[in-house]
């Protein structure tokens, strides 16, 4: 029936035992539309049915709490979680008890490091000196923590020697009564010996050397245990490198308590889809009580400025990417956010705004949540008009 | 959900290897079936023979993911949302990203250079393009006329989706008849309006959003048009500012993703939307303007909640503007990020590879085998016109920051590639170029490979700008040979 358009069939009996219409769908949607049906579908009425809304979900594992400690100053804490973060539906008594907490990053070099320009605008004249640097980011953007990076230790960069670092954090430990994470420089010897160090004159505190990686790890973890740091374990995008570190850690010695993991923080745009992947598996695994993974987990999101949307001028851009004191921070913030919604603990941070705006959103989620708020002019965004 | 297995498929189709589907056998045919290359219905025998309905059923429910897809829009630019399998992308992966629409009020002026810029609005990034999804046309002038023209001027002029979003539903319904072929999606079924726009839905076949702030009456509207015939609903469990609302927020979607996707409760399982735009309707005056970028942050970081979390579409504010590219390149990286496919694998082959037409005294770039770095420094040496060799070192697939750092990219490691890969029998010189970041390698690399090193760039942008003003080999062969 390959040439029939239309087939009209009034007031036939047909008698037969088997009879089949082959018809193609679309002569019968198009006949159907045509002819305005409402398709196939039938209308029905049906009576409004109420329904409750319900969701259990169980967690029977807990993250380690971990603490940081300025024996004359100020503390802070992490982890403890016992439900994913921000699951405040779970009830109080799951809720999270320490939102994330920002590091600021203070470099030795930083007015010989090459810095993106909005960094530079913001920090200035301080960048010369790491004591003041230090104490600028306490006092003016209230930064409850800092990191201290060694960078100018390295024979590759300015070879100083180790007892400049010391002599630097001494003075950032005068200057500032935060607790302060110890960074280093990327050469495994000097590294070993900048931990030595720092980590001597700062015995009375409880602070965190970052990090030991596959390389330094036995003669790093030592340390942490001989002056009661914490300890950042840091390994490649590897969720079973990292296991077998934290399992080695711990048979070293090091409590479970002493014990932050760094499975690598990359940047936006460039992979950070692979770190985001790994702290979920991490954080769920540690909350379904994987023991080996229920520790808080630390990234270096300053790693966002790594990207050229980030601190590539507006003059330089391949493209229009709009302006670059509106791309780097946001980069930075979402860098952060993002991982904060898989488990990031500790964050890493480095221009004040995205710090601050962390900060901010997150202890947004530690607030009182309403069961139920009325529509607070919701619907409003259909019919306003929007000037801004 | 227990993800069903390409042999749980093979068993319900007739096993005829007809080829009619375009694949040599039916089990290939399950297999693609299973990752949604192709669709049920294009297995012939499947919808021609009356005898396998009900194997056609079957396999329509085993196939079906716990939180439904839905469609909005018609042609090459349609978009499916939801249709998620799993709740975190390691899981397997996620298969519609969240699909970003931009609002425009129907007192819009200038209306129809807004809707082409939406439209032919294109960043690319690492050899995607990244473009928006579609247009929430909102009805500010209340009036039914004007709603309707702008729905019409908008299909006139873009094939970009649209939601059409009216608080009355006679408006909506104008509207939507004059512009049903395009299959819009409806904004929005509520308490009081759900029958009248859930008749109009199935009529129509138009998706549906149904709203509420409450959970148990978003379920309770997703229950009751699902009971009335209604097969295409979106969630839109409404998007709060202000202290402790983020929390809000954030608490009613992962609920709705959770309950539909891993617990199958049904009237869950469909695609959830939010609105980030909606910060401009509960802000109150801003006062200093040089401060409007901060609250443009705010809609930006819901929105980026939201992709972060897997909802399954966003209507955003900001963007709409040429001045605010930033915020749409922000979100759409972290989306391209979120909703990359996690099965593939970070590292890519190492080796030597041709970039253009490489002869005996072009450059040699070294680079890691991490995935995206090899990519973008491809794209902008060819960009570059550039006619390189580009020698791609075993990273362990770790970018060079962390490699180098953590010594899976160290002066060895390339001296083994140099030699595996016969670099310098390619070429009349023996110098190789590394990466800015790895600076600190050149001492040793040169002992290691017996080369001259020049150290390039810190990012692969400034590639050409380097070769034109660096490339002398002839000078740094002498140094070479002076050593």
């Amino acid at each position: 029936m390959n040439e029939i358009d239309e087939i009209e069939i009034e007031n036939v009996d047909i008698f037969a035992e088997y009879l089949e219409f082959q018809i193609l769908p679309t002569i019968v949607s198009n006949a159907a539309q045509a002819v305005g049906l409402p398709s196939a579908k039938k209308l029905k009425k049906t009576e409004w049915t109420s329904t409750k809304f319900n969701l259990t979900l169980d967690y029977p594992g807990e993250i380690e709490t971990i603490q940081f400690m300025r024996s004359n100053g100020k503390s802070s804490t992490i982890g403890g979680e016992k439900a994913p973060p921000f699951y405040n539906f779970l009830g109080l008594n799951k809720k999270n008890p320490n939102p994330p907490l920002v590091t600021y990053d203070v470099f030795d070099m930083g007015d010989k490091m090459m810095l993106p320009k909005p960094i530079k605008k913001e920090y200035g004249d301080v960048l010369g000196d790491p004591a003041e640097w230090a104490k600028f980011a306490v006092k003016k953007f209230g930064a409850e923590c800092i990191t201290f990076h060694s960078l100018g230790i390295d024979p590759g960069t300015l070879d100083w020697p180790i007892s400049n670092s010391r002599r630097i954090f001494e003075d950032i430990l005068q200057a500032v009564d935060v607790p302060i994470i110890i960074g280093c420089s990327g050469n495994k010897e000097k590294d070993v010996e900048l931990f030595k160090a720092l980590s001597e004159v700062s015995q009375d505190d409880i602070l965190m050397l970052s990090a030991a990686d596959k390389t330094t790890w036995e003669e790093v973890i030592p340390l942490a245990i001989k002056y009661d740091h914490n300890c950042l374990l840091w390994t490649s995008l590897d969720l079973n490198n990292q296991i077998k570190m934290n399992k080695d850690a711990i048979e070293l010695g090091l409590p479970r308590n002493r014990i932050v993991m760094d499975p690598t923080c990359a940047t936006l745009g460039y992979g950070m889809e692979y770190s985001f992947s790994i702290y979920q598996r991490m954080r769920i695994a540690g909350l379904l009580g994987e023991e080996d993974l229920a520790f808080p987990i630390s990234g270096g999101t300053t790693n966002a400025w790594g990207a050229r949307e980030a601190w590539m001028s507006e003059k330089k851009t391949p493209d229009d990417w709009g302006k670059r004191e509106y791309r780097g921070p946001i980069w930075e913030i979402l860098n952060a956010l993002s991982l904060t919604l898989v488990g990031l603990d500790l964050a890493m941070m480095f221009h004040p705004v995205a710090a601050s705006h962390i900060k901010d959103i997150t202890s947004q989620f530690f607030t009182e949540i309403p069961k139920i708020i009325d529509d607070m002019g919701y619907y409003n965004w259909v019919s306003s008009q929007m000037k801004y | 959900m227990v993800r069903p297995s390409p042999l749980d498929i093979y068993t319900l189709v007739d096993k005829s290897n007809c080829k009619e589907c375009g694949y040599d056998t039916c089990m290939a045919f399950a297999t693609d079936l299973l990752e949604r290359k192709i669709h049920l219905e294009d297995c012939t025998h499947l919808m021609k023979d009356q005898k396998q309905k009900k194997n056609y059923l079957k396999l329509k429910e085993l196939i079906t993911p716990p939180q439904k897809p839905v469609q909005i829009g018609v042609g090459p630019r349609k978009v499916i949302i939801g249709g998620e399998e799993v709740l975190m992308r390691h899981q397997l992966t996620f298969y519609n990203q969240t699909g970003i629409f931009i609002e425009i009020a129907d007192t819009q002026e200038d209306i129809i250079s807004i809707i082409k810029y939406l439209t032919d609005l294109k960043i690319e990034r690492m050899g995607e393009k990244l473009t928006l999804d579609g247009i929430a046309l909102r009805c500010v002038s209340k009036e039914g006329e004007k709603f309707m023209e702008a729905a019409k001027t908008i299909v006139n002029n873009t094939d970009l989706p649209i939601m059409l979003c009216c608080l009355d539903p006679e408006i909506l319904i104008k509207a939507a008849e004059e512009i049903k072929d395009k299959k819009p999606a409806l904004y929005a079924a509520t308490k009081k309006n759900w029958e009248l726009l859930g008749q109009f839905s199935i009529q129509n076949n138009l998706p549906l959003v149904v709203t509420s702030n409450n959970l148990d009456e978003l379920i309770s509207l997703s229950t009751t048009l699902d009971k009335l015939g209604v097969d295409q609903i979106i969630l839109d469990p409404g998007t709060f500012f202000g202290q402790g609302k983020i929390g809000f927020n954030y608490d009613n979607i992962v609920q709705l993703r959770t309950a539909g996707i891993e617990k199958n409760i049904y009237s869950a399982g469909w695609p959830i939307m939010g609105v980030p735009a909606a910060y401009w309707a509960q802000i109150r005056k801003i006062k200093k303007k040089e401060d409007l970028w901060k609250h443009k942050y705010q809609e930006v970081i819901m929105g980026s909640i939201m992709i972060s979390i897997d909802t399954s579409l966003i209507i955003l504010h900001t963007g709409k503007n040429k001045d605010d590219i930033w915020a749409l390149l922000a979100l759409m990286t972290l989306r391209q990020s979120i909703f990359s496919d996690p099965r593939i694998y970070p590292s890519v082959e190492p080796g030597l590879y041709e970039i253009g037409n490489p002869d005996q005294m072009s450059t040699v770039l070294v680079t890691s085998n991490y995935r995206l770095t090899k990519i973008p420094v491809e794209i902008d040496v060819k960009g570059a016109n550039i006619d390189s060799w580009l020698l791609v070192v075993d990273s362990e697939g770790i970018g060079i920051e962390s490699a180098v750092a953590g010594g899976q990219f160290s002066a060895s490691a390339i001296g083994e590639a140099v030699k595996e890969y016969n670099v310098f029998e390619k070429l009349n010189h023996r110098i190789l170029i590394i990466p800015g970041m790895a600076a600190r390698l050149s001492g040793a690399l040169e002992d290691e490979a017996d080369c001259y090193v020049l150290v390039g760039p810190r990012d692969s942008s400034g590639i050409k700008k380097f070769i034109d003003e660096m490339w002398t080999p002839e000078k740094y062969m002498k140094e070479y040979k002076n050593r």
